[in-house]
């Protein structure tokens, strides 16, 4: 990996070839001037390459001269090679700190292959896979029926025993068989127990297109990908908020929407519309025939699982909160409104609990728990925080409700993690101003969830906050401060930077949603813990899953008091593991087997009875923590900048 | 081998502080175990109490603190005095009840007045209550602590809504901040830091972590409280370190089995005793649990809970 030298901080970073180097600088923590986002506009963020090569993107706003003499504009410049940097006054937001020789070191969101690689290698086939057949004609001789004749080939050819055939097969074989002279292809769907079914018989070979969903149904956010299982790889993807936030943004009032039968059909409605349009998006742009799919594999919370099958959540909300179902049936997709053909399936990851759902089943498996050797703390953050506490042999998990702030909703510019959304911030101590960069490097429309905790540490860092996240007094008299119609607000984005022609900035209630959020999760934790009696510090790995852009800056992270204070390196940051575990199901019938294995394991603590929660979750209502010698490094990093302040 | 008693040693101690100031001034705090746990460790200032004046004549009160304190009912240097010198308060705690803005609604002026005339009577330091209406505290408290200048005093209500200005005013006049959260461990330790980082001292912050009278909720209270003691000496925390007050008075007097008057219920016995020993009891447990200054109202169970609290000394 190439290695960016920054001086004259004398600061290194190593990065992905090919990596932004304005971004490089702030994952160096490298304090520089960028107000547009990385869109090149501003022409602010001017660097001097002293040693190495770059591709720059020649830019108007640097004369001859300058690019002569090596300048720079980060934001649209990319790194080859390893390189030393510098950073000119005039780039700086404030005075360069004196730094010894460091390194710092980041959890970039894991590459596809190091996702792969956290699985074992596996030969299964698919659990819904097409395949392809030459039956023997009959004659006098021979004259056994044409259905025994296609289960016998397949059991010949493709091992699979025992097949049963649906009606709607059935009745398509004489014309199947007479149209493809006894070539013919079989949709064969292996569940979990139970024989493997017939679902649909298609004249010819069509084994070559065999393409899977894979569906992230989250209360706020909605993920999808299409899987090509010929390839084993994922061909396309994108994502959208749910729907149903219309009737309401957290899993309660949707629960208390769908106790009626009314409710309970426009909410089902809502979610396949939602999945409808994002499946369209992603056949279309990999030009893959919708009613050609195979099966969607479908990852969502127990709520959120209950309400796309159409069933009533009601009970979840009553003692003893039980709900209907934890395994669910094999159906189509049809049957669900949702785009495909006849014969295309739906399967969905088991939900072990009423707040524990397949979206934490498919996150665990993906993230390798069942293969990994050692204490693992997995942590979901989404609308509902889901913490896993496990190794080989023991999962004990938990669900605490953090909101939708992570998610970029109920932020006043809040956004999902999508392009323009600004996902990293570094704010200047003395001037409170900012840097930002956005998903894309475009102008900035909004804050995503890793922008927002980016956002808030750094003014908690930058002694801007006090420790109850209300701005400190003495920020008043910055011009970046300033009072809104909901409280104190901090101006993030100028309305002439801005994409959306407005100022973009983060109110107290902002700040307010995400302490809340981060309370829950660091208490839910806590509580684990103290469970099965074990040291937080004794975890040996963290692996940190949610709909956040590439980066979380998981010592901002840390300095927020979310995630207990760990060695960086055992952190990982894996992206959405639900929609990589209901992948990895659809690739292999030997995944599901070992998601339903999970969903057998967990024990779930029930955090509504639990006596400590509570505690636990006012003593994180605090910045980091009401415990401050739980978080030495924060404090650490709060002295680091005080130290600047006085030096500059 | 002879029987040893096991001994828990404690590794914090509760930060020893001087309330009040010149000749009255006392020195709370300072133990370093459990209170009353002297086989334990030492406990070098016994639990005061601070006897109750309010600015403006009470209504409505029960009969037994009408007999009790009537006659001085009319003026609060009065009634102070009345408190030091025949009833033994170690302390006065004046409840500035009539700034609140639904009440009379007088004057951080009018207030501060009161307290200086108090001040002026007795000897003993003062502790200044405000009415809890957030904003206004913030007013009145600036007002006393200006007019106090020169004789340091503890005041509050703080709350986490308000503790920068008293704080401020404490800072700027040299007086002592109670800190007053909603019978919360985390809530109370939050406001200490809060409070330290404005830079006032921990040596001038008092905790009053909120209480309920026996029969309303006390037991919780008591945990609360308890577990601060705990958090302060077995975690050695220093930010829970701070002499708790604990402002009982007005919780026992509130509740129906103080001031039902015994034609009402005469099933329950004598009003008199019942009323003073609702108030007793309320205080002793508050101190069992850790209260270094106990608030309350009535002479008799001001001299039942001096009494209790020698005995348990000298044991």
């Amino acid at each position: 990996m190439p290695r960016v030298t920054f001086i004259p901080e004398d600061v290194f970073v190593d990065v992905q070839t090919g990596e932004n180097l304005l971004r490089t600088a702030m994952m160096a923590d490298v304090g520089v001037t960028a107000t547009c986002g990385g869109d090149g506009t501003c022409g602010k963020c001017r660097m001097i390459v002293e040693q190495g090569d770059v591709e720059a993107i020649p830019s108007s706003r640097l004369t001859d001269d300058q690019v002569a003499a090596g300048y720079v504009l980060g934001c649209t410049t990319q790194v080859v090679g390893d390189i030393v940097v510098r950073i000119p006054a005039e780039s700086r937001p404030g005075a360069a700190p004196a730094r010894a020789h460091s390194q710092r070191t980041l959890a970039p969101l894991l590459t596809i292959e190091e996702q792969a690689a956290r699985v074992p290698l596996d030969k299964s086939i698919p659990p819904v896979l097409r395949r392809y057949v030459e039956l023997p004609r009959p004659d006098l001789c021979d004259n056994a029926d044409s259905v025994s004749r296609l289960r016998q080939a397949l059991r010949r050819e493709h091992r699979v025993r025992d097949a049963t055939f649906t009606l709607e097969a059935m009745r398509e074989i004489p014309g199947v068989v007479a149209e493809a002279e006894w070539n013919v292809t079989a949709l064969v769907v292996d569940p979990i127990g139970g024989a493997p079914a017939i679902t649909r018989v298609e004249p010819g070979d069509t084994t070559d297109q065999q393409y899977a969903i894979a569906v992230d149904v989250g209360t706020t956010s909605v993920e999808v990908a299409l899987v090509d299982l010929n390839e084993n790889v994922i061909v396309a993807q994108c994502s959208e908020y749910n729907r149903q936030v219309k009737l309401g943004s957290d899993v309660i009032t949707r629960v208390i929407a769908g106790s009626t039968l009314a409710g309970l059909v426009e909410l089902q409605h809502l979610v396949a519309d939602t999945i409808t349009d994002l499946v369209l998006q992603v056949c279309a742009e990999a030009d893959v025939s919708v009613p050609d799919l195979n099966a969607y594999f479908v990852a969502g919370n127990t709520v959120m699982t209950h309400l796309l099958y159409g069933i009533s959540p009601a009970s979840i909300r009553f003692e003893p909160y039980v709900p209907v179902a934890s395994e669910f049936p094999l159906t189509t997709a049809r049957k669900l409104g949702l785009p495909g053909g006849p014969a295309t399936q739906v399967i969905s990851m088991p939900c072990p609990a009423s707040w524990l759902g397949g979206d934490i089943v498919a996150g665990v498996l993906a993230a390798g728990i069942p293969w990994a050797d050692r204490l693992t703390l997995f942590v979901d953050i989404g609308t509902n925080g889901e913490i896993v506490l496990a190794n080989t042999d023991w999962l004990i998990a938990c669900s605490c409700s953090a909101g939708p702030a992570f998610e970029g909703a109920g932020i006043q510019h809040g956004m999902r993690a999508a392009e323009g959304a600004i996902e990293q911030v570094r704010i200047e101590s003395t001037t409170l101003e900012p840097a930002i960069l956005t998903i894309g490097n475009v102008k900035p429309l909004g804050i995503c969830g890793s922008g927002l905790i980016d956002c808030v540490a750094e003014l908690f860092l930058a002694g801007a906050l006090e420790r109850n996240g209300h701005l400190a007094p003495h920020t008043a008299s910055s011009e970046r401060v300033r009072s809104g119609e909901r409280g104190m607000e901090y101006v993030l984005v100028h309305a002439e930077d801005s994409g959306t022609g407005s100022d973009i900035v983060l109110t107290e209630t902002d700040i307010e949603s995400l302490m809340r959020a981060k309370a829950a999760i660091h208490a839910g934790i806590s509580v684990l813990a103290e469970c099965v009696d074990i040291d937080i510090t004794q975890v040996e790995e963290v692996i940190v899953a949610g709909g956040f852009g590439h980066y979380l800056d998981l010592e901002r992270v840390m300095a927020l008091g979310m995630l207990p204070e760990l060695p960086l390196d055992r952190f990982t940051f894996i992206g959405n593991s639900s929609l990589l575990g209901a992948t990895h199901a659809a690739k292999s019938s030997e995944m599901l087997k070992t998601a339903h294995k999970i969903a057998e394991m967990m024990t779930y603590v029930e955090l509504s009875v639990s006596a400590g929660f509570m505690d636990h979750y006012m003593s994180s209502l605090f910045l980091p923590h009401t415990d401050l010698a739980r978080f030495p490094r924060a404090q650490q990093l709060i002295d680091q900048r005080v130290v600047i302040e006085e030096a500059s | 081998m002879a029987f040893q008693e096991p001994i828990e040693k404690m590794s914090g101690r509760i930060r020893e502080i001087t309330v009040g100031g010149g000749d009255g001034a006392l020195v709370i705090g300072g133990e370093n175990v459990l209170p009353f746990y002297a086989w334990e460790g030492d406990m070098p200032n016994k639990p005061v109490v601070a006897m109750e004046v309010y600015d403006t004549t009470p209504e409505g009160w029960p009969q037994p603190l009408v007999d009790a304190l009537g006659e001085v009912f009319h003026d609060p240097a009065m009634w102070a005095r009345a408190c030091v010198e025949q009833h033994g308060a170690d302390m006065i705690c004046v409840q500035l009840a009539s700034t609140d803005p639904n009440a009379a609604d007088t004057s951080p002026e009018d207030a501060a007045g009161t307290v200086k005339a108090v001040a002026a009577a007795v000897d003993v330091p003062i502790i200044v209550y405000g009415s809890g209406s957030t904003d206004k505290d913030a007013e009145v408290l600036k007002a006393v602590a200006e007019a106090m200048v020169d004789r340091p005093i503890a005041m509050g209500p703080t709350t986490e809504d308000n503790f920068k200005p008293i704080t401020a005013a404490a800072l700027a006049y040299g007086h002592i901040v109670v800190a007053e959260t909603p019978i919360d461990v985390n809530m109370a330790k939050q406001l200490n830091i809060l409070i330290s980082q404005l830079g006032l001292p921990p040596e001038r912050i008092l905790l009053d972590p909120s209480t309920g009278a026996v029969g309303y909720g006390i037991e919780y209270s008591f945990t609360v409280s308890e577990r601060l003691r705990l958090a302060a000496l077995g975690q050695n925390d220093d930010m829970t370190q701070m002499p708790m007050i604990c402002n009982l008075g007005k919780e026992a007097w509130r509740s129906k089995e103080a001031k039902t008057p015994v034609d009402e219920e005469p099933t329950w016995g004598d009003a008199h005793n019942r009323g003073v020993l609702w108030e007793a009891t309320t205080a002793i447990t508050m101190a069992a649990s850790g209260a270094n200054v106990l608030v309350m109202r009535h002479p008799e169970s001001v001299a039942l809970i001096h009494k209790a609290i020698d005995g348990l000394m000298e044991s």
